[in-house]
């Protein structure tokens, strides 16, 4: 399978930088697979679950926020927060789980609430991608 | 005579003395701030790079007309987000950025609003202009939420029509000697016309993609920039301390040498008194 250069990028710094086959991201729109030679793509990142094949082995990954964006010689995915399936604290995910889903349970506020359902979602999508 | 101008000198020894200590520590203070400041831009450069490469792409999209944020439109009201020290002390880092704001703000004449991160920030700007919002930030423990929060604040207030431009000021780090204020234009975004267009492919059309990167992509420059600007803070409180030390340095020095010269007087003229005593 032929080859493109990935970055994936945070706020905390870069988290890949090197070769690799194949991208499955979860776009707003649905998840979306990039290959080599794509034509120019951008599309803004939502909460799920991200997959890289480089070197023929697949790696998961807990992806939110951000945007990605293709071209024909590269691919960048700019992360609000990426983390490796291997890297997730999973103690923290589960708490944090508990704690939005006790505050959609009791609270009224819609603002909270928004928040809330969003932070639920990216734990969410942690322990998943932590535990499969 | 001469042992009151003495103990004079002593005082002012002690004094200076009692200074140049607290220069020194608090050079101490910010060496050791800074290091962990300049990691932190380090990690933060990339991200903002990469998000601009994304932005400047979608710049030459044949689209970008599409979207609110690509197109200029009369600016009435405008608004500065700017970076700041929480402490003074540093030489001349927090004027610089406060003058670099008011000499860009008299170029326009329109309703000016300013969000202050930064306590001298909230400090100077509190007299002069209106607060976009209420909220005060210090810089040194502005987090990445915050950021991101900024993002979403400003993006809802251009689509809404509350801010026509929205500029960031900040201070840029060049090197230890060179930090210079800089202001960004943020929004409106500026279509690059003489670059050949790209069809670029967006599932949801282009307006809708590009409001929902907008955000992160404010938030990553806000990141960036008082990421930046915490560091040149540091560089500048190091520099004026490294100063003030070595001033205080010369000035014992200085006075050591005077109390010196008025203990060796004092001693000359006692000796001339006992030998004219003698004499007699």
């Amino acid at each position: 399978m032929s080859e493109f250069k990935l970055i994936i990028v945070t706020p905390d710094g870069i988290e890949y930088d090197g070769m690799a086959e194949s991208v499955i991201v979860r776009t707003t729109t649905g998840d979306v697979g990039i290959l080599n030679n794509h034509a120019p793509f951008v599309s803004p990142l939502s909460t799920g679950e991200a997959r890289i094949q480089a070197n023929g082995q697949w790696r998961n990954a807990a992806c939110s926020g951000g945007v990605v964006s293709a071209d024909k010689e590269c691919v960048s995915i700019v992360a609000d927060t990426f983390e490796w399936s291997d890297k997730i604290d999973v103690e923290r995910a589960e708490k944090a789980r508990d704690k939005a889903r006790k505050i959609i349970d009791s609270s009224d506020d819609n603002k909270r609430l928004d928040k809330a359902k969003i932070k639920l979602l990216r734990a969410m999508t942690r322990i998943d991608v932590a535990n499969k | 005579m001469a042992g009151s101008s003495m103990k004079d000198i002593k005082t002012r020894i002690k004094s200076v003395q009692g200074t140049r200590q607290i220069t020194k520590a608090m050079r101490l203070v910010a060496s050791s701030k800074l290091s962990r400041a300049k990691e932190r831009m380090e990690q933060t450069a990339p991200y903002y790079k990469s998000f601009n490469d994304v932005v400047n792409k979608l710049s030459r999209s044949a689209d970008a007309k599409e979207s609110v944020f690509f197109t200029a439109r009369k600016p009435e009201k405008i608004c500065y987000c700017v970076i700041a020290g929480d402490r003074g002390l540093a030489g001349g880092y927090n004027s610089n950025i406060f003058r670099e704001v008011l000499s860009h703000a008299k170029e326009h004449s329109a309703e000016i609003s300013v969000l202050p991160i930064g306590k001298k920030a909230v400090e100077f700007f509190g007299k002069r202009f209106d607060f976009i919002e209420k909220r005060q930030m210090s810089v040194s423990d502005i987090s990445i939420g915050d950021c991101f929060e900024l993002g979403r604040f400003f993006c809802e207030k251009y689509k809404s029509g509350e801010l026509d431009e929205l500029y960031l000021t900040y201070t840029n780090y060049k090197n230890v000697l060179h930090q210079e204020p800089v202001t960004v234009r943020i929004f409106p975004l500026t279509p690059d016309t003489d670059a050949k267009k790209v069809q670029i492919e967006c599932e949801q059309g282009f307006a809708s993609a590009v409001s929902r990167i907008m955000q992160s992509y404010v938030a990553s420059l806000i990141l960036s920039a008082v990421s930046r600007s915490y560091v040149s803070e540091l560089t500048a409180r190091q520099n004026a301390m490294d100063t003030a030390t070595s001033n205080a340095d010369d000035m014992i020095s200085e006075l050591q040498l005077q109390y010196n010269r008025a203990r060796q007087a004092g001693i000359t003229q006692e000796i001339t008194e006992i030998v004219a005593g003698a004499n007699s």
